[in-house]
């Protein structure tokens, strides 16, 4: 009896003495939580409940507890920090309790000093002097405590009046022991919601419960799994994901992006001008858009700064963009419309969202992007995106298969980019190379591009000078032939944007044919896989996994071409040359071939074509057999007599 | 007062911008296009900038006498000048034509200046663009404001350093952008009262001017580095100027993997202080009177204590408190001085478990007081870039670390890397070095550290089948350098996360690779670690009629050599640390194929790197030993084509293949 007594006085004392304001379940996940629940986890949400009050004018109120558990070394530095964004002329942020809770139960609540409010960081150029961050960092933070703070966000001045939306992750990639959005707006501007994905969730608990003039929405789970993201992952199109919103249709939300637009869209004489002097060699109304474009697309740089209240939809004045020359996206796409239309072609602002595609089934705020759309005679919109100074395309092909929602006074729906073709977004090496009878080697590459390959080379050649350019098509080349020496290289200019952009280099390789043993092992321009962008990117970039648990958005389809005439000593005797391959399903296909077409000449193909933007899990495994098929021809030399 | 009457003028140019209705519009819009050409630009004489702004505008040089540049730089002045109350005032002002649309813009399109808030006032006195219309437009108060750098975002806590970005309007292919501003640093014991200056930029500068002015009485410690260059002297109201002026210096581009500028480009180094002790008075005894004091507080000595409990000898004592200062205290990264010099004391950096490499280094060294263990605060300079004995200022430091004393030796620390490795300090090697000693009154230096104290040692084991697959077994030892870097990489991945590292490793040897298992040692260690894996490779030596050739990967983990791509350079080449890679490998051959070609033995190097590759055969194994050891921090341009010989024999391709023919 007495041991029972001690070992009851040893629990005693052994268990956490919380603070009484300590949320049960961060006792709980304190006391039961272990590193070895959660294998792939730094760290544990154990608490993230937002609550939400709107009014019918839009403003609102966002109440974020949020509370997380440190389970590794490499957690704390997860949970030092947390900085709370916040629009200073449109926001109001609030800090209202910020402390550690330790894992004996002791409660450290972080000092005023230690919340800071700062400028932000001017991340893409964009330099908001309203955009200010509330930075917290949690003191004494170790393995087994929890970080817990709650914040309030009050948005002042909504993003659009009389309206409200919102989003909310059921996942993320922490685990969530509980996670809850709960809305309380009036009855009058009612919300509509979806959540997509919901059986990726464990079960959502959902009510609704009117209470006078008012109606309450909650949303709430519990266990919520890790994501282990996947590269190329569209997380938001993949998860578990609430959407609210009181806006009644895409139509309507692009009716009142074009209220916005509509006064920003003017010309001033200078601009009129400037538009008669841009198209008066224009013979048709494509050689009028192309002048245009490429005037906005050169000479504005991006380079945005807050106006007006902090809603990121409301552009510059046109005039004011054309005379800083500078502008984000919504500012340029109000610029080219406005050009446009004064060059007398119909032209809008378009919302758009890069890198996912919108969640399509209600209308929010689910954009990221501008650009601008030209309606085409015979129906369909063509789209130019202005921000995209090297895009000989006026789109980039990456923004092919995105929502757009084009803004017209009549409101439009949201409406899908079609998907490009794959040979739209061509590169094609075309190699014509010689071994002498020393073993040496020289070639002369012709690297022709189309779409998403031009601009990138485009891109690429803009942003260096020749001896730059130069030395990168050096090293590139030295990956797979490390005594290769460039003898001349020549890109066309990177510059004129409508002209096809081309790179052609010759080289010499002192010992391409090297002997080993009774042969030469010759390794080409395309054999050695030196012009192997397929061979040596894509597998790293998309086919490293054996398998996938989420689709991959590899942004666009393409085709990527090598040819190589290989001409031969005279006298010499072929013993092998690499093995064919071919491979196709409905992602994705490789042909490579290396075939003796004279005594001295081989002709070698190979080809691989990405056929859809949007791969499944299943669909996953052939596009990964076909990198893994170019992989191992890629090892694989033209073996030669004359040794030794 | 004059960039208000900018602002005013590009107010007035937009009003009558938006008169479009007119008569004449055309012409009165060409008149507000900055890029219109006018006959009748009239010049004001008391604005010879301005004058000088427009020639440039409408004439040469261009892209003609730059083809290749993104700019030039017809005017970069400093002047910076001591006041007799300790302030320095620096004053700056350049003109630059922007050459290329694209790569001009990018670079100077948006300013950033930095500026510490707490201890410096900075006065943006001129922003304005001229173009071929000869008119100014002066950046608007909106285009001037202030960001947090972002290498500090999570370091505001700490630190008050801001940028003032200044984005100049109507900026294109052509234009002329002018820069003034004045940034004062108060005269506090944090001042660095000293600080260098480049003398060249890779944009070529038609006239490069500093100045450095003392009050009299007061003889500043000058010196150049990386160009012959004397100054003039000359009186002026704010004393004697020592003045130095580089001209017409040539376009020129940065290469890959060289070091900082400082230590490519031409500069000038300057400090107001006579000798060294001077720099340590106001510095060293604050420093160790806040880091260590006497007594060390009961939590830090209660804190050693339970940290060396137990421990084998006084080696084993340091090692523990270093991985505790290492790992349980988040390191806030910060140059030396952009918070000052001052540690927090030990006792509130122990409850704050955060802190910059300052307050790290203060720590560890009451840590190891509470211990008996004598150490030393030890300023370095980090990028290669040499300190110059000749001029005191701390300014010439831009990192600290630590110097333990363990049975009478030196043990450096660096307990700001949270990766680092015990006893290995990469910074501040090969150069003169600042112990914040009190009292002290010199640098010292600091040697190389030798190749041996950072060794990646790989064992590797393939197994060929008949159908062409390999099983590969890998395990690697890692210590130094090696360690740090893939601790680095590793010590956050858990599970899938650490699966799917793996398994991208394994692809980026070869596509169809497939991660079998893996272990991964004690990424907490300090002292070293280990990695194994099993990854099976399907069809990587497939049968080419009765050949088949089998390709040996590079030796090593996701680690590569130093970049030596390049045929010639004009730059240096920055290495590393000196350091050793080793790998042994097997490979066993199925029954049926006969090894016909190994490669030949081979021994070699150059300036520093040098290395022994052999291989043989015996039945159906090969065997392979390679190892390679790099033992220079940098290697010089009149080096660098014999190092690039010596790697690319190395890495030649039939040294990297076995022959196998049909028995």
């Amino acid at each position: 009896m007495r041991c029972v007594l001690v070992c009851l006085a040893v629990v005693a004392v052994a268990a956490p003495a919380f603070a009484d304001d300590v949320d049960p379940q961060i006792r709980d996940a304190i006391a039961k939580v272990k590193p070895s629940d959660y294998p792939s986890a730094n760290v544990v949400t154990v608490i993230s409940d937002q609550q939400v009050v709107y009014d019918a004018d839009g403003k609102f109120t966002n109440t974020n507890h949020m509370a997380r558990l440190v389970l590794t070394p490499a957690g704390k530095a997860e949970v030092a920090t947390i900085p709370l964004a916040y629009a200073r002329d449109a926001e109001k942020m609030e800090v209202l309790q910020a402390r550690v809770v330790k894992k004996d139960g002791k409660v450290v609540p972080v000092a005023k000093s230690d919340i800071q409010d700062t400028e932000q960081s001017g991340d893409m150029n964009i330099y908001d002097p309203n955009g200010r961050a509330v930075k917290v960092t949690f003191s004494g933070v170790a393995v087994g405590d929890v970080v817990d703070v709650t914040f309030k966000l009050t948005r002042e001045t909504p993003t659009r009046a009389g309206f409200f939306n919102d989003i909310f992750q059921f996942q993320s990639q922490e685990p969530m022991l509980e996670a809850s959005y709960a809305v309380d707006g009036p009855a009058k501007l009612p919300l509509t919601a979806v959540v997509y994905h919901r059986e990726r969730a464990p079960k959502i608990d959902e009510t609704k419960t009117p209470a006078g003039d008012r109606i309450h929405y909650k949303w709430q789970t519990f266990k919520s799994a890790q994501l282990v993201p996947e590269t190329a992952m569209d997380e938001s199109n993949e998860l578990p994901m609430l959407v609210v919103s009181t806006d009644p249709s895409w139509e309507h939300f692009s009716k009142w992006w074009s209220e916005v637009t509509a006064p920003q869209i003017e010309t001033t004489a200078e601009m009129k001008a400037k538009v008669k002097e841009l198209t008066k060699d224009a013979k048709t109304d494509d050689d009028k858009v192309k002048a245009l474009y490429d005037f906005v697309a050169q000479d504005i740089r991006y380079r945005g700064l807050g106006v007006g209240p902090r809603t990121g939809y409301t552009p510059r004045k046109a005039s004011e963009t054309y005379t800083s020359r500078w502008g984000v996206c919504r500012d340029v796409s109000i610029l080219l419309t406005s050009m446009l239309r004064e060059a007398g072609l119909q032209a809008y602002p378009v919302l758009t969202n890069v890198g996912d595609p919108v969640l399509p089934k209600i209308a929010y705020d689910g954009f990221n992007h501008a650009i601008v759309a030209m309606p085409k005679p015979g129906g369909g919109w063509r789209y130019l995106d202005p921000t995209a100074k090297n895009a000989a395309d006026m789109l980039p092909g990456m923004e092919a298969e995105q929502d757009t929602l084009v803004t017209t006074a009549k409101g439009e729906p949201l409406t899908r980019i079609p998907a490009a073709a794959p040979t739209s977004n061509l590169g094609h090496a075309v190699a014509a190379t010689t071994i002498h009878p020393d073993g040496s080697m020289s070639s002369k590459v012709t690297l022709e591009t189309h779409g998403m390959f031009d601009l990138v080379v485009r891109s690429t050649a803009a942003m260096m000078s020749e001896d730059q350019q130069r030395e990168l098509v050096e090293e590139a080349l030295h990956y797979a032939l490390p005594d290769a020496k460039i003898v001349s290289i020549k890109l066309s200019n990177a510059l004129a944007l409508f002209e096809p952009m081309t790179v052609t280099v010759e080289i010499e390789v002192p010992d391409a044919a090297p002997k080993t043993g009774d042969y030469r092992l010759a390794r080409t321009l395309v054999t050695s896989g030196a012009l192997g962008l397929v061979e040596n990117v894509l597998p790293r970039v998309f086919g490293a996994q054996p398998a996938r648990k989420y689709g991959l958005d590899a942004r666009l389809p393409f085709e990527y071409d090598e040819d190589e005439t290989i001409s031969l000593p005279d006298g010499t005797k072929l013993v092998a040359l690499p093995n064919p391959a071919k491979v196709s399903s409905a992602v994705t296909q490789v042909v490579a071939s290396c075939e003796q077409k004279t005594a001295t000449t081989v002709a070698c193909h190979r080809s691989f074509q990405l056929k859809s933007r949007f791969i499944d899990t299943e669909q996953y495994k052939s596009l990964r057999g076909a990198l893994a098929s170019l992989g191992q021809i890629a090892r694989q030399p033209v073996i030669l007599e004359g040794g030794k | 007062m004059r960039s208000f009457i900018y602002i005013a003028a590009l107010a007035l140019v937009g009003c009558h911008g938006h008169d479009s209705a007119k008569p004449n519009a055309q012409a009165k819009a060409q008149a507000a296009d900055p890029w219109a050409k006018h006959d009748d630009t009239a010049v004001d004489p008391k604005d010879p900038d301005l004058a000088r702004m427009v020639a440039l505008a409408t004439g040469a040089p261009g892209t003609l006498e730059y083809p290749q540049a993104d700019a030039v730089v017809a005017l970069d002045r400093d002047d910076i000048t001591l006041k007799p109350d300790g302030a320095v005032v620096h004053h700056h002002k350049s003109i630059v034509k922007i050459l290329d649309a694209q790569r001009g813009k990018e670079k100077f399109a948006d300013v950033h200046v930095p500026f510490d808030s707490k201890r410096q006032t900075l006065d943006i006195k001129i922003a304005r663009t001229v173009n071929a219309d000869g008119k100014p437009h002066a950046a608007a108060p909106e285009e001037i404001g202030d960001i947090v750098p972002p290498r500090l975002a999570d370091a505001t806590i700490y630190s008050d350093v801001r940028e003032r970005v200044v984005s100049f309007p109507a900026v294109d292919k052509g234009s002329v952008i002018e820069l003034e501003y004045t940034r004062t640093t108060n005269a506090t014991p944090d001042a660095p009262m000293g600080g260098e200056e480049l003398l060249g930029d890779w944009d070529p500068i038609l006239e490069r001017t500093v100045t450095i002015t003392a009050p009299s009485g007061i003889e500043p410690r000058l010196a150049v580095a990386g160009v012959e260059l004397k100054p003039t002297e000359s009186d002026t109201a704010a004393g004697h100027m020592w003045t130095y002026t580089l001209a017409k210096q040539p376009d020129r581009h940065e290469e890959h993997s060289s070091p900082v500028d400082a230590a490519v480009l031409p500069r000038v180094v300057f400090g107001f202080q006579d000798s060294w002790s001077k720099v340590l008075d106001p510095i060293a005894a604050r420093f160790v009177k806040a880091a260590v004091p006497s007594p060390i507080p009961d939590a830090v000595k209660q804190q050693a204590d339970q940290l060396v409990a137990g421990a084998a000898n006084e080696a084993d004592k340091a090692q523990r408190l270093f991985a505790f200062v290492a790992h349980d205290i988040r390191s806030v990264d910060l140059p030396l001085g952009w918070a000052g010099y001052e540690p927090h004391a030990p006792d509130v950096v122990l409850a704050n478990r955060y802190a910059d490499e300052r307050d790290k280094v203060g720590l560890l060294l009451a840590l190891a007081a509470a211990e008996g263990i004598h150490g030393q605060p030890i300023a370095v300079r980090t990028g290669n870039v040499p300190v110059i004995a000749s001029v005191p200022t701390i300014a010439q430091f831009d990192r600290l670390v630590a110097k333990l004393t363990i049975d009478g030796n030196d043990v450096w620390l660096a307990p700001s890397d949270e990766h680092a490795q015990y006893a290995v300090v990469t910074s501040g090697q090969d150069n003169l070095v600042l112990p914040l000693v009190p009292g002290g009154a010199e640098v010292g230096k600091r040697p190389l550290l030798d190749p041996s104290t950072s060794v990646a040692s790989s064992t590797i084991s393939y197994v060929l089948s008949p159908n062409g697959d390999v099983d590969a077994k890998m395990a690697v030892d890692m210590t130094g350098y090696y360690a740090d870097v893939t601790t680095r990489e590793l010590r956050p991945l858990k599970g899938e996360m650490l699966d799917q590292w793996f398994q991208e490793q394994a692809v980026s040897h070869y596509p169809a690779a497939l991660d079998k298992h893996h272990e991964v040692g004690d990424t907490m260690s300090v002292s070293g670690l280990k990695l194994a894996t099993d990854v099976a490779m399907p069809g990587y030596s497939a049968t080419q009629g009765n050949v088949r050739v089998f390709e040996l990967p590079e030796v090593g983990i996701g680690m590569e050599m130093p970049d030596a791509s390049l045929s010639v350079r004009k730059y240096p080449l920055e290495v590393g640390t000196p350091r050793t890679e080793k790998g042994d490998v097997t490979v066993q051959v199925p029954a049926g194929w006969k090894i016909a070609y190994v490669p030949p033995k081979l021994e070699g190097g150059a300036e520093g790197v040098s290395y022994t590759h052999t291989c043989d055969a015996k039945g159906q194994t090969v065997t392979c030993h390679v190892e390679v050891k790099l033992d220079k921090l940098v290697i010089a341009p009149e080096q660098y084509a014999a190092y690039h010989d010596a790697l690319a024999k190395l890495k030649a391709y039939e040294r990297r293949v076995i022959l196998l023919v049909k028995a």
